[in-house]
């Protein structure tokens, strides 16, 4: 497998990093289920989108990324709290059936609106089913900028934002607030017994994810230069729960591990094949790329059965990898006291 | 006026459907508490069970024959799968947690559509409407209404939802397996010590809500597609009516899904696009779920410590 095969893999690697990453404040330290993560990356990718066609000031190269992305986790953000709002007291399955009406809400939205075309596109319209491309210009829109590329998400880029949000979310999780999300997971009655504001931490929750989620779709947007809302179906948000729940729910290191393992896997299957194979009834002998679908129904049935806890349980690091105390305090308070060594 | 005659009398029968499968959800949470996203793939090889039972009987059988045939091979199939999922994959961790079963529910979901998609080269499959007097044909026949033609075959989904909501209300408070099914939903450990095997209970809850769905299933594709992704929507439609009604009511149910049914007809005749037809029954799920978390003939049950 060449580099060039490979970097658009791991750029896309990056991405589900980011959207795994917090996906597992709400899921995996708040204990939220929310199957509607892909209509946050939607809300991100397309804001991002509608700046680039509206706002981008070629002469800013790079630059652009930096308001297009704030743009992007803020308008994800706000649309958090419109649907977090409302949702705060719905718990478990309710709540998930919840999120999931909103994902497809906005998908069905994107699917049918269409915007003007702006400068970009006079007399076009944006949006609706074939989605925004941002890779041919129509128009002559700015003089000299005939080959003006906004691929600004190169893979330094998204790793570098799969960094800032693994740093960040690290620092959340081993704050107070990060303990506060846990003890809802853990119980939100006793939660509610020792002081912690419930409605307040999951509405904080539910922010942190979106935001991000948002940082994932803009960045997504300016890899790929063109989206459109099948980008963004139940199948991601699925695909991203199950990258949590393989790493393990709470474990931001497990969720990029998983995002590694899962991404690189419609890859690897690709170079396999199956039609070669004599005894396999005609009807099987596919490349394996077609059963990846299969396979990622199949892992999410034996995961939950087998691994409940995912490969890093909620731990940063796996049990046998974890450094181990040097006295356990049960075996100092056994130790008989005065002697001398 | 004629025109609302029309979308009302439309919704009705969709919303027949909807009642279908929404029944079969509402037991089955009602029993475990489980949300079973694989209920709209029961529809779905429902569907598939009753074009495969017409692609089998030989091409002179009569339609009359045929389509019961069909609907009964439908029923079968979503029974038979409902059955299977519960053994294979639902049973074995009933015991731990809500989250895995969730989990479990969507992982069977997704493994039934791709399986049907890998098999089905993701063809749609239609009733041929060929010669005069096939299956395919009877049911595109159209009836006029107002000045809209109505397929004929709706009607049956109304009759279907009227002859099957009347057994289950014979099944449910007029029979022995039925007051056992009563004492499961309202405390399982209980039931267990009255001597109730709770594992047949829960069994056969599948059974019935599977055939009820794989009967929908068949219906809608006697005059539509049958396809992998066909479940989906219906299904996610009629867990919308079931939260609707109060979810773990039958008669909630029921309604829930005649009214899903009607507002997302009406909607269309007020004037809202049809591309927006489907946003309804999500907007319809949210409020409800925010104004009034019990459904309409819920009751509210409080989480104690």
């Amino acid at each position: 497998m060449s580099w060039v095969e490979l970097q658009p893999v791991l750029c896309q690697v990056g991405i589900l990093a980011i959207l795994a990453l917090s996906l597992n404040v709400l899921c995996g330290l708040t204990g939220l289920l929310q199957l509607g993560h892909a209509g946050f990356y939607a809300i991100g990718a397309y804001t991002a989108g509608c700046y680039a066609i509206y706002a981008t000031v070629p002469a800013l190269g790079w630059c652009n990324l930096i308001p297009a992305a704030a743009a992007g986790m803020a308008a994800a953000a706000l649309c958090s709290l419109v649907i977090g709002l409302p949702c705060l007291r719905l718990a478990g399955d309710y709540l998930a059936i919840a999120t999931l009406g909103f994902a497809e809400i906005v998908r069905l939205i994107l699917t049918n609106a269409e915007l003007p075309g702006g400068r970009m596109f006079p007399g076009e319209t944006i949006g609706g089913p074939t989605g925004i491309a941002f890779t041919e210009f129509p128009g002559q829109v700015w003089p000299g900028q005939e080959h003006y590329s906004a691929e600004y998400a190169t893979l330094p880029v998204i790793w570098l934002g799969v960094g800032v949000t693994y740093l960040f979310l690290l620092n959340i999780k081993r704050s107070a607030i990060g303990r506060a999300f846990l003890c809802i997971r853990e119980d939100e009655i006793a939660a509610r017994t020792m002081g912690i504001n419930v409605p307040r931490y999951k509405l904080l929750a539910f922010l942190l994810s979106a935001a991000f989620a948002g940082l994932a779709g803009a960045l997504f947007f300016h890899q790929q230069l063109r989206i459109n809302p099948g980008n963004f179906n139940l199948l991601k948000s699925i695909e991203v729960l199950l990258i949590v729940v393989l790493g393990g729910m709470g474990s931001l290191t497990g969720a990029i591990c998983a995002a590694f393992l899962l991404g690189l896997l419609p890859c690897l299957l690709r170079h396999l094949d199956l039609s070669g194979v004599a005894f396999l009834p005609a009807i099987l002998q596919k490349p394996l790329s077609e059963y990846s679908m299969l396979l990622y129904a199949l892992l999410l049935i034996l995961l939950t059965r087998l691994l409940p806890n995912g490969v890093f349980a909620m731990h940063e690091l796996p049990t046998w990898l974890r450094p181990r105390p040097k006295t356990s305090p049960r075996r100092k308070a056994k130790a008989p006291e005065g002697r001398k060594p | 006026m004629q025109d609302f005659l029309f979308y009302l009398v439309s919704g009705l029968c969709i919303g027949s459907i909807f009642a279908l499968v929404a029944v079969g959800y509402t037991l089955v949470y009602g029993i475990i508490k489980l949300v079973n996203f694989a209920h709209g793939e029961f529809y779905m090889v429902g569907a598939y069970a009753s074009f495969g039972t017409y692609s089998l009987l030989p091409s002179s059988t009569s339609p009359w024959l045929a389509i019961p045939l069909m609907v009964l091979a439908g029923g079968t199939a979503g029974a038979a799968i409902a059955g299977l999922t519960e053994r294979v994959a639902y049973k074995p961790i009933r015991r731990s947690g809500r989250l895995a079963a969730l989990l479990t529910a969507i992982g069977v979901s997704f493994l039934l559509q791709n399986l049907f998609a890998f098999f089905s080269q993701a063809r749609p499959l239609q009733y041929p409407t060929e010669p005069h007097g096939s299956v395919g044909e009877i049911c595109q026949r159209t009836v006029l209404l107002g000045t809209d033609g109505l397929v004929l075959i709706r009607f049956a989904y109304i009759g279907a939802a009227v002859l099957f909501c009347a057994l289950l209300w014979y099944l449910v408070l007029r029979t022995r397996f039925g007051r056992a099914m009563r004492a499961v939903s309202q405390d399982a450990d209980a039931a267990t010590l009255m001597g109730i095997d709770v594992d047949r209970v829960i069994r056969h809850t599948f059974l019935i809500g599977g055939g009820l769905a794989g009967v929908a299933g068949t219906l809608i594709a006697l005059q539509g597609v049958t396809e992998p992704m066909m479940g989906f929507l219906p299904g996610l439609k009629a867990f919308v009516a079931a939260v609707l009604g109060g979810i773990g009511n039958i008669a909630g149910a029921v309604v829930g899904g005649l009214l899903l049914g009607v507002i997302e007809s009406l909607a269309v005749w007020a004037g809202v696009p049809t591309g927006y037809k489907d946003v309804a029954a999500f907007v319809i799920l949210i409020l409800v779920l925010v104004i009034r978390p019990q459904g309409l003939l819920g009751r509210v049950t409080r989480v104690k410590v």
